[in-house]
């Protein structure tokens, strides 16, 4: 099956937002040069429409973290290392979107977490993530502390979607939130 | 002893470690590509600061204050975890002397409720007591 079609399955099945004031989508190699343009440009438009603070920021951290977990985790083969973004600015809502490629070694511990931030309440999450970042151990060979993904769970308040699926023999790792 | 100061970028903050007035500053935005490269500067000059503070509070009746400042619009995860780090560190030089006081100081946007939120959970694991000042 087509990548895109379980991504605009997924997204038919989550997203409200039918008619966006202002919207982006990519799916792209990303390196942190390219980050760093895609943040900037996001900044400019969300002070362009005078999106309050407390929204542009949730969005924001939510951005870099799944963005930058997508440029440590996602596979390293050629044709399967693009990352996907997908932001929908609407009247009284954003959606993010956010797709990749990962290693199948990364499969268990990341569907562990993903069944613990649906299962455990806001505060629990938050336990675990300040738990886990002081826990005295290194950040790992990919510089990540391990706990990008749980923050974003705090930040849209529990707001988020997220699948791990068989994609042509690989594994492909796809998350909605919804930020309001 | 030399300060150290590094300007700000799109994804590291502007740092200000100071040892004349015994301040480190940390301000901006922190998502640098690699945090543990980004901080070993500021990790080596704290432990060069720590030998120095303990020399100047051994020769002095007075109390010595250390002040940590963040000021901080964003920080990834792996910010965070550095930051823990920095604050242990702060804390295990103000146990070493009855005579140093580290104080803590968290500014945050006033309708930020994430960067204030973060602050709190820092206080709670580290154990470390803070002054939270709205910007």
């Amino acid at each position: 099956m087509r990548k895109e079609l379980i991504i605009n399955d997924f997204l038919k099945e989550h997203s409200i937002i039918n008619e966006p004031i202002y919207s982006i989508e990519f799916n792209e190699l990303l390196n942190q040069k390219k980050l760093d343009e895609y943040l900037l440009d996001i900044k400019q438009q969300f002070e362009k429409l005078n999106i309050p603070t407390v929204i542009k920021k949730k969005c924001y951290g939510i951005i870099v973290e799944a963005l930058e977990n997508g440029m440590r985790h996602s596979l390293k083969v050629d044709h399967f290392d693009l990352i996907y973004h997908k932001l929908d600015i609407g009247t009284d809502l954003i959606e993010l979107s956010f797709g990749n490629y990962i290693e199948e070694k990364d499969r268990p511990i990341l569907e562990k977490h993903i069944s613990l931030i649906e299962k455990e309440g806001y505060d629990k999450i938050k336990e675990l993530m300040y738990t886990k970042a002081s826990d005295g151990k290194p950040l790992s060979e990919r510089g990540g502390a391990g706990v990008g993904i749980f923050d974003m769970a705090i930040k849209s308040k529990g707001n988020i979607k997220q699948k791990v699926f068989e994609l042509n023999s690989k594994f492909y790792y796809f998350t909605h939130i919804k930020i309001k | 002893m030399e300060n150290l100061h590094l300007d700000p970028t799109q994804n590291t903050p502007l740092i200000n470690c100071d040892s004349k007035t015994n301040s480190i500053t940390i301000e901006g935005e922190s998502r640098p590509e690699n945090v543990r490269a980004f901080y070993a500067n500021l990790f080596e000059w704290l432990d060069n600061f720590e030998k120095l503070i303990y020399y100047a509070v051994s020769l002095s009746a007075n109390e010595k204050q250390i002040e940590l400042n963040f000021k901080l619009e964003y920080f990834n995860s792996s910010s965070l975890k550095v930051f823990m780090e920095i604050i242990d560190k702060l804390k295990k030089i103000e146990k070493g002397s009855d005579k140093i006081k580290l104080v803590i100081n968290w500014y945050y946007e006033e309708d930020d409720e994430d960067i204030l939120d973060s602050g709190k959970e820092f206080e709670k694991m580290t154990g470390a007591s803070m002054n939270f000042i709205s910007n």
